[in-house]
């Protein structure tokens, strides 16, 4: 499910506010839903607000099919008017529509009125929450592990009545993973049950390849190939999060480590980091940025994300510029089939949307409301769009789309003012060693405002 | 910022109000803005002198043909609805009070340089653009490479600083106003270097000034 629509009519700082979430006219996916959203403005004008309207509206599953929905690639559509906000004398506030692509449902594409919840029945996650202030919590969510003896959870014997059973059921069961109150490491949990059934195989094998030694060689030798073909097409759960993470963390000289022992149980309270040159980084060393993009890259990579929604507040956290760069399109990487909304004070973030991708928040101080900036003249196709910030320098985006209104600070200003009057002083002086001075003091200025003359 | 030609009066009905204020001695009305009679004609009749154009910055407020000649009836001017991106501005704030609606103290101006930059800020009559006093070319200078106005050259070091301190008041290094000058004028000047357009034809309907110095220091750099 993504989401096409939000109409915000008469909530809160919001009036009559329709953003449209669908690619424009020109575009190969023309009328579908984006695949990512950024919603940039000052604060206060209510970049988390719609994240929250929209992270509750999806989260009641109350919302009904009302119509399908035939693209010019003649795919079905299901759309859905997912939830509506009402006050007490049942006028609309907030309303967020959706639509699912039909091949997603085993039946024939008819006029429907079905609920919502019926067609979410065999998604995995609908939606994934990373709140501001997970930033915050990443180090709670590392000293509170929930997993007190993880040996002994991965000894247990599979059964239908053991913790292990329960806590898988209750993980395939769990739609909703917000970050506000769940802990990220929950997710571990699942992760160390893939672990487990992992070593159940490999113990498998060794015990098969040891009788075989003994017995027969050329058999041995079968096994060896299967098991090296196996290990191939079967990596590790841990090697699996490693490959995706650690291009990431390896700018921060550190990777995963993907070599357990499986024998000492702080081993496998979570994830253990590494650095480059193979020395184990305890928790309480590893960086913040370390912690942000393991913590969020971990659900997105290990959960079923295709019908999910994804909404991430200041990815920008604890980042350093570079990896700001690379944040947005590595998440996609690891969620291809999900819808991301971001709320983002960072131009380097910015310069990862296209600008149908960015929604961009202003108050109109007359009308006392809040109102989306448009970046297209006319009709809303793509060759009328006017501001790219991929195309932008980062100072360019600070003054184009964030609207700053200096390229720097006052000092700054001041200072090319002098370096202004400087050049027009050097023009009309006359005494050729006077000129030389000041151009000196010109060349000096102008190194320091890193100014090219 | 160009030297605007403030007697041209088209808001007879307006001026003649005006005048019998100024002959009566008695403190103007309240300054209401647009619930005010002449409001519209005062607006209409600067942008008319502005050439659509902010008294200041010289950014587009309007297009020239709604405040053309041919839209007055009988000293008002006949449109009902016309948009426009600016601001009626007192030049000089204290007149406000006593004077709110004398016409030399009018000027048409963009709204953030209105709100952001000036606001009730002191002024020098050094730059005030209707003044019979006030001459560009002697008081403005324009640095092509960093696209901000400074005062001239061969001013005095006294004045240099009251113009520098105005070009301030006025906004005319407004930060978003001077990327689109910066921007403007960069185009024009690439369109005559590919033979586009000639230097003599070519259309400026903004930043004027701006683009007369740096015209003319492009000449001297040729020759």
């Amino acid at each position: 499910m993504k989401i096409t629509k939000i109409n915000l009519n008469d909530f809160q700082q919001f009036k009559g506010l329709d953003i449209d979430l669908t690619y424009p006219k020109g575009h190969e996916k023309e009328g579908q839903p984006l695949d990512k959203v950024c919603f940039i403005g000052q604060s206060g004008t209510g970049k988390t607000t719609i994240l929250n309207i929209l992270n509750e509206l999806v989260t009641l599953r109350k919302g009904i099919a009302t119509r399908k929905v035939n693209t010019k690639d003649t795919q079905y559509f299901i759309e859905f008017l997912l939830n509506k906000v009402k006050n007490q004398s049942g006028k609309v506030l907030a309303e967020v529509h959706a639509t699912l692509p039909f091949f997603q449902f085993e039946e024939e594409p008819v006029q429907t009125t079905k609920g919502y919840d019926e067609f979410i029945l065999n998604w995995r996650t609908i939606l994934i929450n990373y709140p501001a202030e997970f930033n915050e919590r990443v180090s709670d969510f590392l000293e509170k592990s929930p997993i007190h003896n993880p040996l002994s959870f991965l000894k247990s014997n599979v059964d239908i009545n053991d913790d292990i059973h329960v806590e898988r059921v209750k993980l395939e069961n769990k739609m909703i993973y917000d970050f506000k109150k769940d802990n990220p490491l929950d997710i571990w949990k699942s992760i160390l049950m893939d672990a487990r059934d992992y070593m159940v195989s490999e113990l498998s094998f060794s015990q098969k390849l040891t009788k075989a030694l003994i017995k027969n060689k050329r058999r041995a030798n079968e096994l060896i190939e299967e098991f090296t073909k196996w290990q191939t097409d079967n990596p590790s759960p841990f090697i699996g999060l490693a490959n995706v993470v650690n291009p990431v963390i390896e700018k921060f000289y550190c990777k995963i480590k993907t070599d357990f022992d499986f024998e000492k149980a702080e081993d496998l309270g979570f994830v253990k980091i590494e650095t480059t040159n193979d020395k184990d980084i305890p928790f309480n060393l590893w960086s913040s940025g370390t912690k942000r993009v393991v913590l969020t890259a971990m659900p997105l990579h290990y959960l079923e994300t295709k019908n999910t929604i994804v909404t991430i507040d200041e990815p920008e956290g604890s980042l350093y510029p570079d990896v700001q760069g690379e944040i947005v399109d590595f998440y996609s990487s690891l969620a291809p089939d999900a819808q991301f909304f971001y709320a983002t004070h960072s131009p380097i973030i910015a310069s990862s949307f296209k600008p149908w991708e960015i929604v961009e928040l202003k108050f109109d101080y007359k009308k006392g409301k809040v109102f989306q900036e448009k970046y297209y003249e006319g009709e809303r196709h793509i060759d009328n769009y006017k501001i790219f910030p991929e195309y932008l320098r980062w100072d360019s985006i600070l003054t184009r789309v964030f609207d700053l209104e200096m390229e720097g600070n006052e000092k700054r200003k001041e200072k090319l003012l002098e370096l202004s009057q400087m050049e027009a002083d050097i023009k009309s002086e006359p005494d050729k060693t006077k000129k030389r001075k000041m151009y000196d003091e010109f060349k000096n200025l102008a190194d320091k405002l890193d100014w090219q003359i | 910022m160009r030297k605007l030609n403030k007697p041209k009066i088209l808001s007879t009905k307006y001026k003649e109000w005006e005048e019998e204020l100024e002959r009566s001695g008695n403190p103007h009305p309240v300054y209401n803005s647009s619930r005010n009679r002449f409001y519209k004609d005062i607006v209409a009749n600067l942008l008319h002198i502005q050439d659509g154009l902010c008294a200041y910055t010289e950014i587009r407020l309007c297009d020239e043909d709604i405040v053309d000649n041919h839209n007055w009836e009988n000293g008002k001017f006949a449109v009902n609805n016309f948009e426009f991106k600016g601001q009626l501005d007192h030049f000089d704030p204290s007149l406000k009070t006593e004077k709110a609606w004398l016409w030399s103290n009018f000027y048409v101006v963009d709204s953030d340089v209105n709100m952001k930059k000036k606001r009730d800020s002191e002024v020098d009559s050094i730059l005030d653009p209707g003044s019979v006093d006030y001459d560009e070319h002697r008081y403005l200078d324009y640095s092509c490479s960093t696209h901000l106005f400074i005062a001239n050259s061969n001013l005095t070091p006294d004045e240099k600083e009251r113009v520098n301190s105005m070009i301030s008041v006025l906004g005319l290094n407004y930060g978003p106003i001077k990327d689109i000058r910066r921007r403007f004028l960069s185009e024009k000047f690439k369109s005559i270097d590919f033979g586009l357009e000639d230097s003599d034809t070519v259309v400026i309907d903004e930043f004027p000034t701006a683009f007369r110095i740096c015209a003319e220091k492009q000449v001297r750099i040729l020759n």
